[in-house]
């Protein structure tokens, strides 16, 4: 057990590594023209070549990425180029907004995934076909434009929830989970259906199971059969299925984060790479790939503790 | 054999008409797969359905509604809207396709061979499907973006590859399922090189979830690419996305701009998902959803025939009588197709008797009718099943769960995968006693280790803590008939229950039935192929052909001289295979052996 | 079955629960207070160092914490800030500014000559995007506690108007050389930043400044400025009561209007094509003046603004702004669309079959739309264009180094100065190749030594030489559109994309 989790974990750290390298050396090879956006549209070349050498743009890029996993390893993410904010300050600011979004999004159509995906795999008929339908429509409608129309509906006409902008839950809680009411339903929206989907083919899959109607024959009432066995045995794939939803949703914090004038790291990255603000855009990506790392380990120890041939290792 | 067998004879029969025809009756396929290829071909041959340039402005004539020179009226700067829906149709797609492709070949590959050969390419091929997962994609893309510049195709190839581990995961696990199947180690011995192993079964097998996935993912890239417009990252050249980004600019002056891309965005996407699901259903009807008949339908109506084509002479003392039992599973064409037909056998009071027949002949199906078990597309067409002079027949299911517990057990054919894997034995052994008798936990427990005793467990605390996996296949038997046992039974069905194990186990299991057979006084129904087995245990023996008897009556009379000729067909294969067996039996006909 | 019942009452519970929610936000959201200021700014700001602020619509988030030497009012007029009196020498090489007494900056720090000679030198020599506004600066000194004198290389007729802008913010000494001013701004303005309540790239909060000197400056309690780069988002924003005020765009004016909120509008930008190659280094064509006419013959101009911006604006021919001392009236219709003129034009000069040109594809900035309508409007007359699509930096830097031969450009109309520094002087921005000739040479020349109306009168000739000459290709003057809600009052400020935080004040 304990080897499977430090192996699982050794993977991660590699995974950082490999994931870092590969988006710094993408960003070196893009980002030489931030000294002009620093500079603004008056500056002459002269300022410009002036402000690359200022940034240390003019080294090669092995040198650039040495420095900047120097400086990593000791904690320090370097400075913005463009705001001279301390990358780690302006990252871990940003975080909370987007970890609630996506951990909430993940939490309402997880629970709705499963109600949704367990009722179509037991009723089937016309509330199996609904959600399908739901399914197809929610894979086929692009998660802006769903946004988009939840605002106009909700914040524009209604001015039930805010348009834009984010609330801190310490200044105002009820104000904070207003905030995050429409971009987490942007979200989940995409997410739930096809959620949904898998459950209930893990569901009906698990319902011809021998195992099953060897228990049928012991009388095991269905509803009991359903919430205790197939539910159990359906965990290991629902939590997959929302893990790769974590992954997933990230890319879609940086839609909805856009839309909704957020201050999460979603945005953050947007801004930052099209400025390339390399130290931003390497904080953001550090953090981001930080996150997925852990959630998988958090999965890994999940499924360790639901599968049985994993817990007696 | 068992259910999945009939299934697979089902599977096999509907092959005969072919996966396009299936695909034809499902309308909601049709109409899809006539949307996709409609769009398709607009917007392949752009040039045949339209003459204008997609690219032409024509500032007098901006904003126009639909008219004959432009039939989708035109834009903010008069081009015509038609002709550049279907030239941006172009890129979109193509967009997509390229996405689809990477992801097939590199995702495909990768998890057929990751899936086959298992070992350090698996290892190899998982970590980088892993790594590539853990990327957020549209921050790769975004900075992508920035180095090679507005160019959609190389923008869409790189999420190709960042999304073929989807494929990867899917193609691999499919293949190390069926690569674990016995006809793939057949293929192996017989010869066949791996290429064309992997080609011929391990493609067949994963093609239908590929389809559903691959769909998945042809919507996603659409998706994508319009995010990527809507984020200010599109390209030059015009697109679905890109039309409906620019739209919104003027969704208060123009909201009919957005509709035409929003219709034939979402269309295409729609059909082609709905267009996976059909593809997927026509090539694996198994996976799909079963043909709504209502529920009346299911429950059976009884046609209590009397003793008509009985083979069959039936005392009153019998307390299982099966009459006239027909049984149907429904076929594509929404008729029936019946795997028993017009059965009836009886067991007495403590008697044990074989119901013996091939693989596909309908035994188990009989096996499941008598315990209430059949699948719910099943559905017992005709005839009547009395057990102790009740109607089984036409139960409601919770009636049919009372009926259970008043005496009727169940053991099935293959112990491991009929044990729930996430839970200890004990767990299982005392769940019907708690819930379904009532037992409290102390009590429930006290008697699952008694029963375990009952069938010869030599350890039964420890294999009550025990997971599935971590007994053997014999235990398990044990375990299950100690689990059949709990429901303190009259009527033991037992499918088949040492075919799955080893020869020297078979006959230990058989003697622990027959003991407890004796020592309890139990009726008994042995399903089984081998009329060995049956000679070994059974009073009175059914041969079963295509679903319908061709031959009962004394074990010894079969045995002696069989009336059929199927069943002396039967007879000499297992009299072929018979040899090691004779070892263990007594001149008594008792098995010696202990465990 | 009552496993699932229980399920659905779950469901139920949360959305009672939103409901809760819901009406909670509803009454907080409306319920603006009047001395609270909410509005939105379309840019970023990259921080509190005025040293490194590139555009002007920023100073909108300097303006309530850092005073500038000078301001300029709504009317245009330079009126005391900082500096009570300003005086040029005769040579204009020489200027003297007296500061006002008795200012200190929030930290305590008293105002005085030194403060303002440190922030000029600052700003000058740092490598930041305002440095090319002080680069006539010799040197600054103080001559007393009280008056400050800047000596120049030469006469900068740009200088007052810079120094009511960012360039004149002035930053406590104490703050200008700590690490922390990025995020921490010190300065003398009438409010200071409430860090608490402020995230940067996001929300600024402001509150007053009790010990501020000027109380008319100062007329609100509160002022927060929301950075909303999206105009969608801005007019969500606004339309749902969010913000007070915003800048949005013309395809906006419609939906505004419906709902109910105050729409202003001022002639504002400027768009055309600007012909860097008169030279004909890269493009031999565009060296004859005769093809550049003919580039300018053949944009629609009224077209163009009728359709993609619903009319609101004036074709033009002259690169400079109405409230500007080099407007002249007549040059809006010097070229109007003739491509016929421009087949002429283009034959005469012995290119009857066109020429190819590269323009740099800025679409996803100005819109894909109008490159579209241009580029088939250059290609009616032979013109054949393509577009270029790199990363943006890369092809602002490319246009800045001489690699385009022309290029489409979108730009706010400032003063008169402001244009021929942007795109005139020989080391503009917009002027790559440093194109000049003698007639250019001899009038920026007498603007730069002369005041009022004979300076007037240089640039006007100015305007009519470069429009003679075509070194620009404008198509129209466009509207620049504020929204407000009734519960503000505000007045737009020429030459500028938003207005001073000054401008604002509550509605009775």
């Amino acid at each position: 057990m304990f080897v499977y989790l430090a192996k699982r974990l050794g993977a991660g750290v590699v995974l950082l590594v490999a994931t870092v390298s590969i988006v710094f050396v993408m960003l070196s090879l893009s980002g030489a023209n931030v000294a002009r956006t620093i500079l603004g549209g008056n500056a002459t070349e002269d300022q410009v070549q002036a402000k690359m050498a200022e940034l240390g743009l003019d080294q090669p890029i092995p040198v650039q990425f040495q420095q900047w996993v120097l400086g990593a390893l000791r904690g320090d993410l370097g400075t913005s180029y463009l705001t001279q904010q301390e990358v780690a300050d302006a990252v871990m600011q940003r975080a909370g907004v987007t970890l609630s979004i996506v951990l909430i999004s993940i939490v309402v159509s997880g629970l709705l995934a499963v109600v949704l995906g367990v009722t179509a795999a037991v009723k089937r008929g016309w509330v199996d076909r609904l959600l399908q339908v739901v399914a197809v429509f929610g894979t086929a409608l692009p998660g802006f434009w769903v946004a988009l129309v939840l605002i106009t509906v909700f914040a524009v006409t209604l001015r039930w929830f805010p348009a834009t902008g984010y609330v801190r839950p310490d200044q105002d809680l009820l104000g904070w989970a207003s905030s995050l009411m429409l971009p987490v339903a942007a979200i989940s929206i995409a997410g739930i259906s096809g959620a949904a989907m898998q459950l209930r083919s893990a569901m009906i899959d698990l319902g011809h199971r021998e195992y099953v109607r060897t228990l049928r024959s012991r009388a095991i009432p269905p509803r009991r059969l359903l919430l205790i066995h197939l539910l159990r045995n359906a965990a290991p794939a629902a939590l997959t299925v929302l893990s790769l939803q974590f992954v997933g949703m990230l890319s879609g914090a940086v839609v909805v984060e856009e839309i909704f004038a957020l201050p999460g790291i979603g945005r953050l990255a947007v801004s930052s790479t099209a400025s390339g603000d390399i130290p931003m855009v390497m904080g953001v990506v550090t953090l981001m790939v930080t996150m997925v790392v852990i959630v998988n380990l958090l999965l890994d120890l999940a499924n360790a503790w639901l599968n049985p041939k994993v817990k007696t290792r | 054999m068992n259910a999945p067998t009939t299934e697979l004879l089902l599977t096999r029969r509907q092959h005969k008409d072919s996966a396009l025809h299936r695909l034809l009756r499902n309308p909601l396929a049709v109409i899809s797969a006539v949307i996709v290829l409609v769009i398709a071909l607009l917007v392949v041959f752009a040039d045949l359905f339209t003459s204008i340039s997609p690219t032409a402005t024509d500032l007098s004539n901006a904003l126009q509604g639909p008219s004959l020179a432009h039939p989708l009226g035109t834009d903010e700067i008069g081009r015509d809207i038609w002709s550049r829906l279907l030239h941006g149709g172009r890129l979109t797609l193509a967009g997509a396709a390229l996405v689809l492709a990477i992801s097939l070949v590199v995702g495909g590959a990768s998890g057929l061979l990751a899936g086959y050969f298992a070992g350090p390419i698996d290892t190899v091929s998982s970590w980088a499907a892993s790594l590539m997962m853990a990327l957020p994609a549209l921050v790769v893309l975004l900075a992508l973006r920035a180095v090679v510049g507005p160019s959609i195709l190389i923008i869409m190839a790189v999420f190709g590859l960042l999304i073929s581990p989807m494929i990867h995961q899917l193609v691999r696990s499919t293949v190390r399922d069926v690569a674990a199947e016995p006809f793939v180690e057949a293929a192996k011995v017989s010869g066949l090189s791996d290429a064309r192993i992997l080609g011929r079964h391990l493609l067949r097998a994963v093609r239908a979830p590929l389809i559903i996935q691959a769909m998945m993912v042809a919507g996603m890239a659409v998706g994508v690419q319009a995010a990527l417009n809507f984020l200010g990252l599109g390209s030059g050249t015009v697109t679905w996305g890109g039309m409906l980004a620019d739209s919104f600019a003027l969704v208060y002056t123009a909201p009919q701009l957005m509709l035409w891309p929003a219709l034939f965005l979402g269309l295409m996407t729609a059909s082609l998902i709905v267009l996976g699901n059909a593809l997927r259903d026509a090539l694996d009807p198994r996976g799909a959803p079963p043909r709504v008949r209502g529920r009346r339908a299911l429950l059976a109506e009884v046609h209590d025939t009397g003793h008509g084509g009985s083979l069959e002479e039936v005392g009153d003392e019998a307390f299982l009588d099966v009459r006239n039992l027909t049984v149907e599973y429904p076929d594509p064409h929404g008729g029936a197709l019946a795997v028993v037909r017009g059965v009836s056998l009886s067991v007495r009071e403590g008697e044990v008797v074989g119901l013996v027949g091939e693989s596909g002949s309908g035994k188990s199906q009989i096996a499941f009718s008598i315990a209430g078990l059949l699948p719910e597309v099943a559905r017992i067409s005709g005839g009547s099943i009395r057990f102790r002079g009740q109607q089984l027949v036409g139960l409601s299911r919770r009636q049919a769960r009372r009926v259970l517990t008043d005496g009727i057990a169940y053991v099935p054919q293959d112990p491991i995968p009929n044990l729930d894997p996430s839970f200890t034995i004990g767990f299982q052994l005392t769940e019907p006693l708690r819930v379904v008798r009532g037992f409290s936990r102390a009590a429930a427990r006290e008697r699952a280790i008694e029963l375990l005793g009952a069938v010869r467990i030599n350890d039964p605390e420890k294999v009550m803590r025990s997971y599935p996996h971590e007994i053997s296949g014999g235990m398990a038997q044990r375990v299950l008939i100690a689990g059949a046992l709990s429901m303190d039974p009259v009527l033991l069905i037992a499918d088949e229950p040492t075919t799955a194990l080893d020869v020297t186990v078979q006959a230990e299991v058989l003697d622990l039935l027959r003991s407890l057979q004796q020592t309890r006084g139990l009726a008994m129904l042995l399903v089984t192929h081998d009329l060995g087995v049956a000679a070994d245990i059974c009073d009175r023996v059914v041969v079963l052909h295509q679903g319908a008897v061709v031959e009962a009556g004394q074990i010894d009379e079969v045995y002696a001289a069989p009336r059929a000729e199927y069943t002396r067909g039967l007879l000499a294969s297992t009299l072929a295979e018979a040899d090691p067996r004779e070892a263990y039996e007594s001149p008594e006909g008792k098995v010696v052996r202990d465990a | 079955m009552s496993g699932q019942r229980r399920m659905k009452s779950g469901a139920v519970a949360i959305v009672a629960a939103t409901l809760m929610l819901s009406g909670c936000a509803g009454q907080t959201g409306t319920g603006a207070e009047t001395e609270t200021l909410t509005i939105a700014n379309p840019s970023a700001l990259p921080g509190f160092d005025p040293a490194t602020v590139t555009s002007g619509s920023l100073d909108q988030y300097l303006q309530p914490v850092y005073d500038t030497l000078i301001r300029r009012t709504a009317d245009l007029e330079l009126v005391p800030m900082l500096a009570t009196e300003w005086n040029y020498d005769d040579s204009l090489t020489t200027l003297t500014l007296e500061l006002r007494d008795e200012v200190s900056f929030t930290d305590g720090v008293a105002f005085n000559a030194e403060a303002v000679v440190e922030n000029l030198l600052r700003t000058r020599d740092a490598n930041g995007p305002q440095a090319s506004s002080l680069a006539s600066v010799e040197a600054v000194t103080a001559v007393d506690d009280d008056t400050v004198e800047i000596a120049l290389s030469a006469p900068d007729p740009g200088l007052l108007v810079a120094l009511s802008g960012t360039v004149g913010t002035i930053v406590s000494p104490g703050a200008l050389d700590s690490d922390t001013l990025a995020t921490t701004p010190v300065g003398s303005g009438p409010y200071v930043l409430d860090a608490a309540n402020t995230l940067a790239g996001d929300t600024y909060t402001y509150t007053a400044n009790p010990d501020y000197w000027d109380p008319d400056l100062a007329l609100y309690d509160t002022i927060v400025i929301k950075t909303l780069e999206d105009v969608t988002a801005r007019m969500n924003a606004i339309r749902s009561g969010q913000i007070q005020a915003t800048m949005v765009e013309i395809p906006q004016i419609a939906e505004a209007e419906s709902s109910g909120l105050n729409v202003h509008t001022q002639l504002l930008n400027f768009t055309g094509l600007v012909i860097f190659d008169r030279e004909g280094a890269v493009v031999p064509a565009l060296g004859d003046v005769r093809v550049r006419q003919a580039v300018n013959y053949a944009i629609d101009g009224e077209a163009l603004l009728s359709t993609l911006r619903e009319g609101r604006g004036v074709a033009t021919s002259q690169l400079f702004g109405e409230d500007s001392e080099a407007f002249v009236a007549d040059l809006d219709g010097a070229y109007p669309y003739d491509p016929e003129r421009a087949e002429e034009l283009l034959a005469a000069a012995g290119y009857a079959e066109g020429f190819e040109v590269t323009l740099p594809d800025f679409s996803v900035i100005f819109g894909e739309s109008l490159f579209a309508a241009v580029t088939e409007q250059l290609q009616a007359v032979g013109i054949r264009v393509t577009l270029e699509a790199l990363p943006i930096p890369d092809m602002i830097g490319k246009t800045m180094s001489g690699g385009y031969a022309i290029a489409l450009n979108s730009n706010y109309q400032g003063t008169a100065w402001q244009s021929v520094a942007q795109y005139v002087l020989p080391e503009a921005a917009f002027n790559p190749f440093h194109s000049s000739d003698d007639e250019v040479a001899s009038l920026l020349e007498a603007i730069r030594t002369s005041t009022d109306a004979d300076q007037a009168a240089a640039f006007q000739s100015l305007n009519e030489h470069l429009v003679e000459e075509a070194w620009i290709a404008p198509f129209f003057r466009e509207d620049g559109v504020y929204l407000s809600d009734d519960s503000v009052t505000v007045a737009l400020q020429p030459q500028a994309q938003v207005p001073s935080i000054y401008n604002f004040s509550p509605a009775k």
